[in-house]
């Protein structure tokens, strides 16, 4: 897993000062900068590409109406403000359709954009795809939630702990229960 | 399958990412949306200076912090300890002194080790005699008996290392003995364990080492009494027997 480096932490901090003192282009910028981990927990949690697309840009608006509103002293960083509000809006989504979904069906395969990759590594990222999308559902959704954060989306245990409002110590303890569980559902395949 | 497989291929699905297009018309619609709301952002050069600032320090680790001040604090020690005009009271004389230590803690080899001890030590007594006999600096009575501490140990330190210093180039240890002084002189070859023969003392280290230690002695009573100016000459003129 990749953490952070001092540089990139620098530059979403500047982004979040910025953001308190309602900088619409800083806004901006911060779409640009988390868009992508944003639809992937989106996507990854209800199983829709489409619907993810419009719960992403509903969790955006949301976003700027709340920093334009508050005075953002009780998020620590932008990145779990911005899951914070991913989340209420994913339960509110959950509330209007009382379904829960699988991660999109056969006839609407996900899209992998990256060119870079060889077609190997497409092969083999296909195929770990398949095995997420057949059996992240499956998981609680507690579980589910904690894994996308930490091994998808790379945030760091303090972030998952303010988004999900646990202390550290009980995220760790969720995330160890969450991949022995998911590890569980992959070999009873 | 290992946890570490599964951590690997969970963390291979960061490359799962929204169409391009979805992402730029959206963000077209963003932008719009968020330019028509209300409030503009002004910050002055100095409050984004001060922003910045704050950032930096906040995105670095604290760690990293301390051990930069640590090496500059250091570095500032050893680089310009010498050149300073700072006197034992002074938190740059306190870097020297770590310095110091620091590198008498990497010797090994003995002698080398002493003689820089007491090449340190006596420095260090001087600098205290030069700190005392300043009026100015006389005023805290708690300064000035921690100084006063500080002198004795270091010149105790000088004298315990003296012996040492004061060997011959033959690689002869003499041992510090004032009585084995006047009358003879027990040493040990490095290539032997055993003590050769006991020989007259005629050389010249044990004459140095008494003479220095003699000079060292009168210093200190000088000191007691006060008489800076006094102590400091005999401190000086036991540097140059020793250098002889």
């Amino acid at each position: 897993m990749t953490s952070r480096n001092p540089v990139q932490k620098f530059k979403e901090r500047n982004l979040f000062s910025r953001l308190k003192k309602k900088d619409k282009d800083a806004f901006i910028e911060a779409y640009d900068l988390y868009v992508d981990d944003i639809h992937r927990f989106v996507y990854f949690k209800i199983g829709h590409k489409e619907e993810a697309n419009d719960l992403t840009s509903i969790i955006f608006l949301k976003t700027w109406e709340y920093i334009k509103n508050n005075s953002l002293t009780d998020s620590r960083t932008l990145r779990a403000l911005l899951y914070k509000v991913a989340r209420t809006s994913i339960i509110d989504y959950y509330r209007q359709n009382q379904t829960v979904s699988s991660i999109d069906d056969e006839n609407h395969p996900i899209d992998v954009i990256d060119d870079s990759q060889s077609v190997i590594e497409q092969i083999n990222l296909n195929s770990d795809l398949e095995i997420i999308r057949k059996k992240l559902p499956e998981l609680k959704m507690e579980y589910r939630e904690v894994i996308i954060m930490r091994f998808i989306n790379d945030l760091e245990l303090e972030e998952i702990a303010e988004v999900t409002g646990k202390s550290k110590g009980n995220v760790r303890v969720l995330l160890f229960r969450a991949l022995k569980a998911l590890r569980e559902l992959i070999e009873t395949k | 399958m290992t946890e570490r497989e599964l951590i690997k291929k969970l963390n291979n699905l960061q490359n799962v990412k929204p169409d391009d297009s979805w992402k730029t018309s959206h963000r077209e619609i963003l932008l719009s949306q968020v330019q028509n709301t209300s409030g503009d952002f002004h910050l002055s050069a100095l409050g984004n200076f001060w922003m910045l600032t704050r950032n930096v320090f906040a995105s670095v680790p604290q760690f990293a912090w301390a051990s930069v001040a640590i090496v500059l604090f250091l570095t500032t020690g050893v680089f310009f300890g010498d050149r300073l005009p700072v006197g034992p009271n002074n938190s740059l004389y306190i870097a020297r002194v770590i310095s110091e230590r620091a590198k008498l803690s990497t010797m090994s080899d003995g002698e080398a080790k002493s003689r820089l001890t007491v090449q340190y030590s006596s420095g260090h007594a001087r600098d205290i005699v030069s700190t005392l006999s300043d009026a100015n600096n006389t005023s805290n009575q708690e300064e000035v008996a921690k100084l006063n501490d500080t002198f004795k140990t270091e010149i105790a330190k000088v004298k315990e290392n003296l012996p040492t210093v004061v060997s011959n180039d033959d690689a002869v240890v003499a041992i510090a003995d004032s009585e084995i002084a006047t009358t003879g002189l027990s040493v040990y070859t490095p290539e032997g364990d055993k003590p050769k023969d006991t020989v007259v003392a005629s050389s010249t280290p044990m004459v140095e080492v008494k003479d220095a230690k003699v000079i060292l002695d009168e210093a200190e009573k000088l000191f007691d009494a006060k008489d800076y100016a006094g102590a400091l000459d005999k401190l000086n003129e036991a540097d140059q027997v020793l250098q002889q």
